[in-house]
């Protein structure tokens, strides 16, 4: 791990602009694009797992130096010229994507970790529920 | 520095069954030691206290040690298995990582060769071990609901876990066609339970319960065995086991947290180090008296490995199912197709066990890798036709034993402290084949019975190779067998194997149980047999 490693501003400033082509915001929904919520975790990810900077990197300079296009036209561009950098980037977008607060209370779940509250949940009728299954007398051998 | 001092009885593994073992014989006041490689793994260390708990599954609390890479694992070469090793080394061993779906096997799993004709017979049987598996329920604190019509009567000590709206809705499935289901033996407590607090169906078992309501073993066993005097040593990696000139083991040599080497003497050496581990560890233990590997004059050492082929087959449903509630892995059970029925073209059968939905990343992920999820303008709502909506099941086949799948030691590759790594050589058989090819068809159509539209399937299941059985059999011949019927070692009589090596079959379910249920009843043997133990 490299507590020193930093993306520069002009690779921020690209990834923004690519996360967004992954995931856009949808204001209806109430959900952020990824440029706006996913640039720190990747930025963390990329320190922790310098691994992921080998495809990540060239990716962004790639993408920085050009002008591909917008929407799904600039993305499948990507696809084509950097076919590694694609579904590494969506691997690292979508883990750090769902895991936002903000996102995950959109899609309905308290925005906050499993533990230690949990969730509640209602017993069931097994009684009725296994009515058949108990009318089948033995199974077993 | 000077070498520890000798012990009466020294265990190595801290897993399912060291632990189960270890509080067993904690009531004979010997002297009893365990070394484990692993560490005491604390509640705030568990990923479900973050938000990131989900992609830690792909980092340090991934299921494979090839993967997390920890100075505490070991590699496993499995570049020949299409199914891979999955482990954790810890106090607790892989019970921190298990769903802890807790079924015993049944009667028949025993008498197959008897029954069916097929592979050998057990040399002990369902009674024997009923009333271990039953002292194991106490301990673990299996939750569940009397009067299952696959099994004999068993009693539970807690009631079962909730099926909530997804188990509901399959459940609802099973009985439209008529299939047998049932709730769950699950070892998650379903209430407070023994100074353990309930399930909070946070669902994330399989990656550490921070609430201790899944029995693993480190918030079961090892609490009273440690106050009963049993001792506990963690970051102590075992090389080989040592023999005498009358060819009794006398100990081990292990790398202590230091990394320094230590011989370990004992009056009796357990085995406990799983189905790779333990093969692994015999067959690195070479001399002029087992110039193959100790305890091997049969050649069975590392031979029969058996996993369960697994197949995951989950259906997408038109509406939500609350499945990121619950117990992941611990909702309800069906055995219809347990028992052998010549008509399905394979011999024994196989459990369907019912699955949670996924959380919000594994459902991102998930539908990436099977093109349900898109980049770009449409992502949102391609999300949202799979969030929660995906329930479904994994099917447990039983693996029959084959010389050919085999845990043999890698030349080349080693842990961090130098000792050879093992190598998985596995092929699935035609009879497991066909029992996959039928499993994946039967899914679909329970999961159609409860309104799936479309299905995901992954058969068999690459990841899942987390039960480990059958490299040191058991049995009363010793041309044919590594251990007797009581765990004890043929060839080397103060050397004892209680884990999942000593399976004869693998029968289709979670092996936890019954590794636990042996353990107790080989220690239990044990102590009758004090004044003969080595005769």
């Amino acid at each position: 791990m490299d507590a020193e490693y930093t993306l520069s501003d002009e690779r921020r400033a690209t990834l923004a602009v690519v996360l967004d082509l992954l995931i856009p915001p949808d204001t209806a929904r109430g959900l952020p694009g990824a440029g706006e919520v996913c640039v720190d975790a990747i930025e963390a990810t990329l320190r922790s797992k310098p691994m992921f900077r080998l495809t990540v990197e060239p990716g962004l300079d790639w993408f920085g130096n050009r002008e591909p296009g917008t929407g799904n036209d600039a993305l499948a561009a990507l696809q084509n010229e950097m076919p590694a950098f694609v579904p590494t980037l969506v691997f690292l977008t979508y883990s750090a994507y769902y895991q936002q607060p903000r996102v995950v209370e959109a899609l309905g779940v308290e925005g906050r970790p499993p533990h230690p509250r949990g969730y509640a949940m209602e017993p069931s009728d097994l009684d009725a529920l296994l009515s058949k299954v108990r009318a089948r007398g033995r199974m077993y051998r | 520095m000077t070498d520890p001092a000798p012990v009466d009885v020294l265990i190595i593994g801290s897993g399912a069954a060291g632990a189960a073992f270890a509080w067993s014989m904690a009531d004979t006041k010997m002297n009893i030691l365990c070394l484990e490689q692993g560490d005491w793994v604390k509640a705030d260390d568990y990923p479900g206290v973050g938000m990131d708990w989900e992609e830690r599954q792909f980092g340090d609390f991934g299921l494979s040690p090839n993967q997390r890479g920890r100075r505490e694992d070991y590699p496993v070469n499995d570049s020949e298995s299409p199914i891979h090793a999955s482990m954790f080394n810890a106090v607790g061993g892989s019970t921190i990582l298990y769903a802890a779906h807790f079924p015993r096997l049944h009667p028949s799993d025993f008498r197959v060769r008897t029954l069916d004709g097929v592979a050998d017979d057990w040399p002990l049987d369902y009674r024997r071990l009923e009333p271990y598996y039953d002292i194991n329920a106490r301990m673990m604190g299996v939750s569940g609901l009397a009067g299952d019509p696959a099994y004999p009567p068993k009693e539970l000590p807690l009631p079962p876990l909730p099926l909530g709206v997804l188990g509901e809705r399959l459940a609802d499935g099973f009985n439209r066609l008529g299939w047998h289901w049932w709730p769950s033996d699950s070892a998650i407590a379903s209430q407070d339970y023994e100074g353990r607090a309930g399930c909070v169906n946070a669902g994330t078992c399989l990656v550490g319960c921070p609430q201790g309501a899944k029995a693993s073993t480190d918030v079961t066993y090892w609490p009273l065995a440690l106050r009963a005097g049993v001792r506990l040593q963690t970051r102590c990696r075992v090389r080989e086991i040592t023999l005498r000139d009358d060819g009794m083991a006398d100990g081990v040599i292990y790398y202590d947290a230091d990394g320094v080497e230590r011989h370990q003497r004992a009056e009796v050496v357990v085995l406990a180090c799983n189905g790779i581990g333990t093969p692994r560890l015999l067959l690195n233990s070479k001399s002029k008296q087992f110039p193959d590997g100790l305890a091997n004059r049969s050649g069975l050492v590392g031979k029969r490995l058996m996993f369960h082929p697994y197949a995951l087959v989950r259906g997408i449903f038109p509406e939500p199912l609350e499945g990121y509630k619950g117990a992941t892995g611990c909702c309800i059970i069906s055995q219809e197709f347990y028992e052998t029925d010549a008509a399905r073209g394979f011999v024994r059968g196989y459990s369907f066990e019912m699955l949670r939905g996924m959380g919000t990343v594994f459902t991102a992920l998930s539908g990436m890798g099977s093109g349900h999820i898109e980049s770009g303008a449409h992502h949102h709502d391609s999300y949202e036709r799979l969030w929660d909506r995906t329930a479904g099941m994994v099917a447990i086949c039983e693996d029959l034993p084959e010389e050919r799948n085999c845990i043999t030691l890698d030349p080349e590759l080693k842990d961090s402290d130098g000792i050879p790594a093992p190598k998985v050589n596995y092929r699935l058989s035609d009879n497991s084949q066909k029992m996959l090819a039928h499993c994946v068809e039967r899914g679909k159509e329970v999961l159609a019975a409860a309104g799936a539209t479309d299905f995901l399937v992954e058969a068999p299941l690459g990841v899942a190779g987390w039960h480990l059985m059958g490299t040191a059999r058991m049995g009363t011949d010793p041309r044919t067998s590594v251990v007797n019927e009581w765990g004890r070692c043929h060839d080397v009589k103060n050397l004892f194997v209680i884990d999942g090596s000593i399976f004869v079959t693998s029968g289709g379910v979670n092996p936890t149980n019954t590794i636990q249920a042996l353990a107790l009843y080989i220690a239990d043997t044990m102590k009758q047999n004090l004044a003969n133990l080595f005769d």
